[in-house]
């Protein structure tokens, strides 16, 4: 579903990615884990085709098609959907219709009909009750406001509800308590089908304890310096990042 | 980021979709300003003697003043010898139905979404509409009478009931407010007059429309509604002009008068000709409005959405005389282009426990300058007033402008008073979350300045907040890229 | 009757006859330069914006003459009773606007300090060329009369790299001599590169009846990473007119943090000008004032960010009391291109009388979009169910609302650090909870 070949990519000048490489297939869920800086966020925000990276090197193929071609929008229509580690307030916006203007914009790209009101509404509130969202926060401006449990988990409401083909999932762990973990996980893991990929973004192993990965690798210093099975990330847990830095380095 | 500052410039320089001309023939005075040409204008209008004492009285009083420069704007000194003080459509003077409208008129109106056939206008609103310098119809005259509702042209009412006129006329905005309401004073051609009896909730929406046609014309309406002791009304008014190279003046001043528990609710989509894409041309837009809670109890709420013009110049404002009585401002202006505003409001507090509300969000793009300007005072006597404020300032670009001037004076120390302004800009961030979630940057632009505007729309009656959501949106129109 | 302004002159002129003159003719040129820019000006009035709430008839009804010569006197000077215990490592005073070297303590090590009248008895050209350099000469007639006729005034510079242990102090006392005089002088304060200090400046009376004219420029200047702590307390008589105009320039990542209490005085006004002149440069403003019957108190701010990536805050709160007046003006620009800007103004103050009045003006020019710009501002009164509260527990109406005034300003009070000014200041401004 997804394949990076050899992705070299700068900020300011400032090389990040070193050459990636990465095959995601269908219905596997692979982990990114590495140090701060090692560019597992750059990686994250140029597959879903953030502002501000230069690709110089490599190429990403998406459903046989060149991803980085595409526009933001066009990449979530096509089933793109990046979690985000900080996600952005939108003040006066209301979250429902935020998120009935997004299914309607992914459905209309797909020729498909708009969502009709009463199943939009019945299947935001079931998917809000799993996740734990307070429906009050449904009739919200979007995360104005927002605790960042509460901010997670409207992510990963708003990713039940998009459907996503290929779910990006960045450092989703970061500054929540373990029942807010737990319950952002069973999200994810809810959302585990044969047809969609996932690749979890994340610098504690914690987060996959709860989400059991197919795949674990480990990025540093814009390269991918080692992937294995979960038992790596247990490994990366009781012996920490050095060592394979430094046989990175030898 | 500067490559996403001009993409979303593109979507906000729209084009202006009222700027066709419609051709017909009418009577206008050649351009120039003196006593005579005030005298000639109450002559056509067929007005008592003491409004033409009145009007001379002004322009006396004017050529004494001058024009203010304290506001954030910058435009060419106006010549007022350069401007036609009177121009109105040919045709039979008096109608005797709405049949004898000169056909290019109505379709003017037509084209302008404004319906001033009955059978065909909106449910529940009757237009008052104003072509150059008169008022060239009103709808459901017959109906309002019913309720003793009087909703006409000022003109007619000085004809009508010059005494209810002469009562109220300049008791709110004397001649000597400021040199634009001087000059109105002295040579207002048209307006609407509405009265409410006492204890009548007007049974439908008023509303004017105000047409600029003619080249080198100024438009000076008056418009006067008085609400009697527990009567309610709402009023629209919408202005458009054709596209011209010269700037165009339009000066107004309206008066509103509350008494003892009435409301009254003023609305405007202001949407004047705002210049070409390179400042040339536009509307001049100074007005005073104010409204009187003369009354207990009594409430003026006033809502603009001004998105037009080149030069914006107005602050509606309330005097709150009355105990208890409440002063509304709710405001959108969006500048683009080279367009300039300069707006806010004025809330007196005279009264006790009157209570003040004001929302201002201004928009600035490209090379626009909004400013907010307010006034809060609270008068010794006026115990326990209440007022609070909150502007908004929304940036697009860096090279508009935007700024914040409140004034706070308060004698009383019963009173509590709160502002509270911020500045922010459309960020990198909103954008790329909203096109993240599959929607176009332009939906997601209009999405984010509709949610920053929503607090003013949800105070416009329903008919015209979808009016000014799609005000908002054809000035997004225009596509990325 | 008012005197008119070639009065002004004239008394100016005297007082610029009795000055040392060693510094030559180019600085009577300049002198004489501004009082020709004082004429052309002229006193504000309220058609001014910046003079719209603040008349200045009442002062210049006075009639105010050049200071008097003090001699240098190694008496007491009842300077004594004004001194705190501080832990000072400087400390200039001056007696009417004139620096007196017997009741001051030089610091040592790494800061030069003299005083202005010194520079000119000896033509000190480089220190004499500098004053006027940030001010300039001024919008208004005030600061251009000052530049004509300062009579004294500090000039502290603090070299590279030094950091003082301990706060220097400016103690400004007014004596009986004062009265019906005024008293121009000028600091200049050159914090080089990044070097810090702490600057605590006190504007103290012998006799709480005298009037007279306090009129002062001080000059900032803070060169890469300096860092000035300034804390001034205006404690004049309550007859008194004070008027003091700040101007402070930064340069990058410097940082200057001002902390100013209004107190005495039948009016005084502050005005503190701050100018970013490279970027990542911050600055905070703190600030209190308290009137009472009388007294006007006004506060005006211009925090002009014209280059990128500075920020500020300026945080004043007042209590009016009496028939006392406030204003505050508070003016945030932000210039073309000074993108990554942050300012965030915040004005609160509270009523206790019925008789008291507050004008207040917060304001924002931005011509950039990259900006987190803010202000708020306030005018309320104690809230009743605190003052239950209060009383539920057992305290006195009249204690409840000291208690709540004092914790009203607290936040400010607590910037002056020294427990000897937070006593000081607590002291003075006597939290009774008068109103009505």
């Amino acid at each position: 579903m997804l394949a990076i070949k050899n992705l070299t990519a700068s900020v300011d000048g400032k090389e990040i990615l070193r050459g990636v490489a990465l095959q995601v297939k269908a219905g596997e869920v692979h982990a990114i884990m590495g140090p701060n800086g090692s560019g597992k966020s750059t990686l994250a925000h140029i597959l879903s085709g953030r502002d501000g990276y230069t690709v110089t090197g490599g190429e990403v193929r998406y459903l046989g098609e060149d991803l980085l071609q595409l526009e933001v929008e066009e990449r979530a229509q096509q089933g793109v959907f990046l979690a985000m580690q900080y996600p952005v307030e939108l003040p006066g916006v209301n979250n429902m219709s935020f998120l009935r203007e997004s299914i309607n914009a992914i459905r209309r790209a797909r020729g498909e009909a708009e969502i009709d009101t009463l199943s939009f509404m019945k299947q935001v509130k079931e998917k809000a009750r799993q996740v734990k969202l307070d429906e009050k926060l449904l009739k919200r401006s979007v995360n104005a406001g927002f605790s960042g449990g509460e901010k997670k988990r409207n992510e990963i409401l708003q990713m039940a509800m998009l459907e996503p083909k290929l779910a990006i999932l960045d450092e989703t762990d970061s500054g929540l308590d373990i029942d807010a973990l737990r319950t952002v996980a069973d999200g994810v893991n809810r959302l585990r089908t044969a047809e969609r990929g996932m690749i979890v973004v994340t610098h504690y192993q914690r987060l996959l304890d709860y989400i059991q990965p197919d795949k674990v690798h480990v990025l540093a210093n814009g390269r991918i310096v080692r992937s294995g099975g979960k038992d790596l990330a247990l490994e990366l847990e009781a012996r920490g990042y050095g060592w394979l830095l430094e046989e990175a380095a030898a | 980021m500067g490559q996403t500052n001009s993409e979303m410039e593109a979507l906000i320089a729209g084009e202006y979709a009222q700027g066709f001309i419609t051709q017909i023939d009418s009577d206008t005075f050649p351009p120039g300003l003196d006593e005579a040409v005030v005298r000639a204008i109450s002559e056509r209008k067929g007005e008592p003697e003491w409004m033409l004492q009145k009007r001379l009285e002004a322009y006396r009083h004017w050529l004494t003043m001058d024009q203010p420069d304290w506001a954030a704007i910058n435009h060419p000194p106006i010549d007022f010898q350069q401007i036609s003080y009177y121009s109105s459509p040919k045709q039979s003077p008096k109608l005797e139905s709405l049949d004898q409208v000169d056909p290019e008129i109505l379709a003017t109106y037509e084209k302008l979404g404004i319906s001033i056939e009955e059978q065909k206008a909106l449910a529940g609103v009757a237009v008052d509409a104003v072509f150059d310098s008169v008022s060239v119809a009103t709808t459901f005259r017959e109906s309002l009478a019913e309720a003793g509702v009087i909703f006409c042209a000022i003109s007619e009412a000085l004809r009508d009931y010059p005494e209810l006129v002469r009562q109220y006329m300049a008791s709110v905005v004397p001649h000597k407010d400021n040199f634009f309401a001087a000059l109105n004073s002295a040579v207002f051609s048209d307006g609407t007059f509405v009265y409410i009896p006492k204890g009548v909730k007007c049974p439908m929406e008023l509303s004017t429309y105000f047409r600029i046609n003619e080249a080198k014309t100024g438009q000076f309406e008056r418009t006067l509604i008085i609400a009697e002791a527990g009567s309610e009304v709402s009023y629209l008014e919408g202005c458009t002009a054709p596209m011209r190279d010269e700037n165009q003046l339009h000066a107004a001043v309206v008066e509103l008068v509350a008494m003892e528990d009435a409301k009254i609710k003023y609305s405007t989509v202001q949407n004047w000709y705002p210049g070409d894409h390179e400042g040339k041309g536009g509307i001049y837009n100074f007005v005073t409005k104010r409204g009187d809670c003369r009354g207990d109890r009594s409430r003026i709420s006033w809502t603009q959405v001004e998105t037009g013009s080149a030069v914006t110049w107005k602050y509606p404002s309330c005097i709150l005389r009355g105990r208890d009585s409440v002063g509304e401002f709710y405001s959108v202006a969006v500048t683009k282009g080279f367009q300039q505003a300069d707006t806010g409001t004025k809330m007196i507090h005279i009264g006790e426990n009157s209570r003040s509300t004001i929302v201002s969000k201004g928009i600035s793009a490209m090379q626009g300058s909004n400013a907010y300007r307010g006034l809060v005072r609270v008068a010794g006597k006026a115990e326990n007033a209440r007022n609070h404020t909150r502007c908004d300032s929304l940036l697009i670009g860096d090279r508009c402008a935007a700024h914040t001037f409140p004034y706070i004076e308060v004698k009383n120390p019963t009173a509590k008073v709160e502002h509270e302004a911020t500045t922010s800009k459309v960020s990198e961030d909103q954008l790329f979350y909203c096109r993240q979630r599959g929607l176009t940057e332009e939906d997601a632009v209009s999405m984010i300045i509709n949610g920053f505007c929503k607090e003013v729309f949800q105070e416009l009656p329903m008919e015209f907040a979808v009016e000014a959501q799609k005000l908002l949106a054809v000035s997004l129109e225009g596509a990325v890229g | 009757m008012t005197p008119s302004l070639s009065d002004y002159k004239r008394w100016t002129l005297q007082g610029i006859e009795t000055l040392p003159m060693s510094s030559g003719d180019w600085m009577i040129d300049r002198r004489l330069a501004a009082l020709e820019r004082f004429e052309a000006l002229g006193f504000p009035d309220r058609r001014s914006e910046a003079w719209r709430y603040t008349s200045v008839e009442g002062l210049l009804k006075q009639g105010f003459v050049a200071p008097a010569n003090t001699s240098q006197s190694d008496q007491d000077d009842g300077i004594r009773n004004h001194l705190l215990p501080l832990a000072t490592v400087g400390r200039l005073v001056f007696i009417d606007g004139q620096f007196i070297e017997a009741h001051s303590d030089y610091p040592s090590g790494g800061v030069r300090v003299s005083s202005l009248k010194a520079a000119m008895a000896t033509g000190d050209r480089k220190v004499l060329q500098a004053v006027g350099s940030l001010s300039g000469l001024g919008e208004d007639g005030f600061a251009a009369l000052n530049l004509a006729g300062f009579h004294d005034g500090a000039v502290i510079q603090v070299a590279q790299d030094v950091r003082l242990d301990g706060p220097l102090e400016i103690l400004h006392l007014s004596s009986s001599r004062a009265e019906g005089r005024k008293l121009p002088t000028r600091h200049l304060i050159l914090m080089e590169r990044g070097s810090q200090a702490e600057l605590i400046e006190r504007f103290v009376s012998e006799d709480q009846m005298s009037c007279y004219f306090n009129h002062q420029v001080v000059e900032i200047s803070l060169a890469e990473q300096a860092r000035l702590n300034h804390k001034r307390i205006q404690m004049e008589s309550r007859q008194a007119y004070h008027l003091s105009d700040l101007h402070i320039a930064l340069q990058s990542k410097a940082s200057y943090h001002g902390v100013m209490a209004a107190i005495g005085g039948c009016w005084s006004r502050t005005f503190i000008s701050n100018r970013f002149q490279q970027p990542d440069a911050h600055c905070e403003l703190d600030g209190l004032y308290l009137v009472d019957d009388g007294q006007l108190a006004d506060f005006h701010l211009d925090v002009d960010h014209q280059v990128a990536s500075c920020s500020s805050r300026e945080n004043f709160k007042g209590l009016l009391r009496g028939s006392g007046r406030a204003v505050f003006d508070g003016l945030i620009q932000v210039g073309k291109g000074a993108q990554k800007s942050e300012a965030h103004l915040h004005n609160a103050n509270l009523m206790l009388s019925r008789q008291a009045e507050v004008d207040t003006k917060p304001q924002l020019m931005i011509l950039a979009d990259d900006v987190v710009c803010s202000h708020g501002t306030s005018v309320g009164q104690l809230d009743d169910q605190a003052i239950f509260y209060l009383r539920s527990r057992g305290l006195d109406e009249q204690r409840a609302r000291a208690l709540l005034c004092q914790g009203f300003l607290a936040e400010i009070v607590d910037k002056f650090e020294h427990q000897a000014l937070i006593e000081l200041l607590n002291r003075r401004m006597n939290f009774v909870g008068s109103t009505e």
